[in-house]
């Protein structure tokens, strides 16, 4: 299995195939202290207003932060705004 | 661009309320149900904005997860109209303000011409308008090239005509030219020239035709001073032949002209008391509203008038305006010499520019200036030169038969 996934991994490389595309590896992208976006995402496993939790293809993410708001929630992309405090990618 | 979409197609804010909020949120994102600014209340509730459409296929969701849906706000066009549906009148409006925006810019309302000196605007309009083109006139109807034809025909001093179409403005740009003369036959038009008054001749100048008068001659009225026939002799004096041509000659007569003019040194002299008295008036075509506006002597009138105007051409048949009467009073006075002196000069002047301004000179002044008791009386003459020479036509003779060796 490892050896498939290694295999993959030089494939995408050698075809410089972008790896969120090839290997379905999430993208996070943090402005600032007040927006995050994350792309490549399976489901969300929790959300208060302090804490949110999303199972991505590569482990949990964990957000703290203060009024979490999902602005856009899409089967791509999930756009998440408020105080944040803490980003924490579990494996 | 996205929140017009959501606007035009209509949305609805829900709150979820329930145990298993994640998991809805989840099976909404595998069905491609979009949700947004999804926001957790500290009560536990759930609150986001979603599509109509998008509503209607939260049914299974609900079911399954068990969770309470309720819409908390309707937003959107689709709703808009809904609400509206009572209110005929509104969509009415719309639908005649568009119409009316069709209709307007369908038409001409401003014509504009530019370039023109001799030609006045309100001259080219009056023509636009015996062509059919006025303000309000359909664009269609209107053919800038056939105009711009017939804009040439009427007036040959314009050189170059542009007629274009800028919206809602029909352009005019004219360039005027200066206009040849044209070239008459001669042959065909003989005239003579005669003397339109009687006068001394001072200057004569001959380009055409014999000359029947000298300088220094007198004239009368009638006589031809320039004549169009000339006679063409042979070696021993005989007319052979005559011919005609139009006769061209600057011609000047010298002649007096009497001048009287009185100006009786009474006079009435109007003074304004300074009461004013103040009315107003509307105007639509024919029918005239005055407010304030009574026929009293002593009293004068002078009316503001301001017409309704569209564009810089085009005036609607609607005016409003101030009266303005300004009380007066008539006072008798008389003119002393000296005063009464200058004011005939004065008219003495005037009159002499007025004749200068038709073209001719004045080479004396023979006018004296006397005042008696109740009058000042200018009388005498002014010694006039000016140009003559009317064009007369002229009979023609039989021409002489041409004699032979055998005749003799």
């Amino acid at each position: 299995m490892k050896k498939k996934h290694q295999w993959k991994e030089n494939l995408a490389e050698a075809l410089e195939v972008p790896r969120d595309l090839a290997l379905k590896e999430s993208v996070f992208t943090v402005t600032g202290n007040s927006r995050i976006r994350i792309e490549n995402y399976r489901c969300i496993l929790r959300y208060e207003t302090q804490e949110l939790v999303i199972l991505t293809f590569s482990g949990k993410l964990i957000i703290h932060g203060k009024s979490l708001r999902i602005l856009c929630y899409t089967p791509e992309e999930m756009q998440i705004q408020g105080s944040l405090s803490e980003i924490i990618l579990e494996q | 661009m996205e929140k017009l979409i959501y606007f035009w197609k209509g949305y609805i804010k829900i709150r979820i309320r329930g145990e298993q909020t994640e998991r809805f949120l989840n099976l909404c994102r595998g069905r491609n149900i979009c949700v947004r600014k999804l926001l957790r209340h500290p009560d536990g509730e759930l609150t986001g904005i979603i599509a109509i459409r998008d509503f209607f296929l939260l049914g299974p969701l609900h079911r399954k997860t068990r969770v309470r849906i309720h819409i908390v706000e309707k937003h959107g066009m689709p709703f808009f109209f809904y609400r509206s549906k009572k209110r005929k009148a509104f969509f009415l409006g719309i639908l005649l303000w568009i119409g009316l925006f069709i209709f307007l810019s369908g038409h001409i309302w401003n014509i504009h011409v530019e370039g023109n000196r001799r030609c006045s605007t309100q001259e080219i309009l009056d023509f636009l308008e015996e062509q059919g083109v006025v303000h309000g006139i359909s664009r269609k109807k209107v053919n800038c090239g056939r105009l711009a034809e017939a804009l040439r025909e009427e007036y040959p001093e314009m050189t170059w005509v542009s007629v274009k179409m800028e919206g809602t403005s029909l352009s005019l740009e004219i360039r005027e030219g200066i206009l040849s003369e044209r070239k008459e036959e001669t042959t065909q038009n003989a005239f003579s020239l005669a003397a339109e008054k009687d006068g001394k001749i001072v200057k004569m100048i001959t380009r055409a035709g014999v000359p029947l008068f000298h300088v220094g001659e007198v004239c009368k009225k009638g006589d031809i001073l320039v004549s169009g026939e000339l006679e063409l002799k042979n070696d021993s004096q005989e007319v052979y032949q005559y011919q005609y041509v139009k006769a061209d000659a600057d011609i000047y007569i010298q002649y007096k002209q009497a001048y009287y003019h009185e100006v009786p040194l009474a006079y009435q002299v109007e003074i304004f008391t300074g009461k004013e008295k103040r009315g107003v008036f509307f105007r639509a075509g024919n029918w005239c509203l005055a407010i304030g506006e009574k026929a009293e002597k002593g009293f004068e009138r002078s009316i503001e008038y301001h017409p309704f105007q569209v564009t810089e051409s085009f005036f609607l048949p609607v005016s409003y305006g101030k009266i303005i009467r300004k009380e007066y009073k008539k006072t008798a006075r008389k003119y002393t010499e000296q005063e009464a002196k200058l004011l005939s000069w004065e008219i003495l002047q005037a009159y002499e520019k007025k004749l200068m301004e038709k073209g001719v000179q004045i080479s004396a002044n023979n006018v004296k200036i006397e005042v008696d008791h109740e009058t000042c009386i200018s009388k005498g003459s002014l010694e006039i030169i000016e140009k003559t020479g009317r064009e007369v036509p002229i009979e023609r003779r039989e021409q002489p038969e041409e004699r032979t060796t055998e005749n003799d």
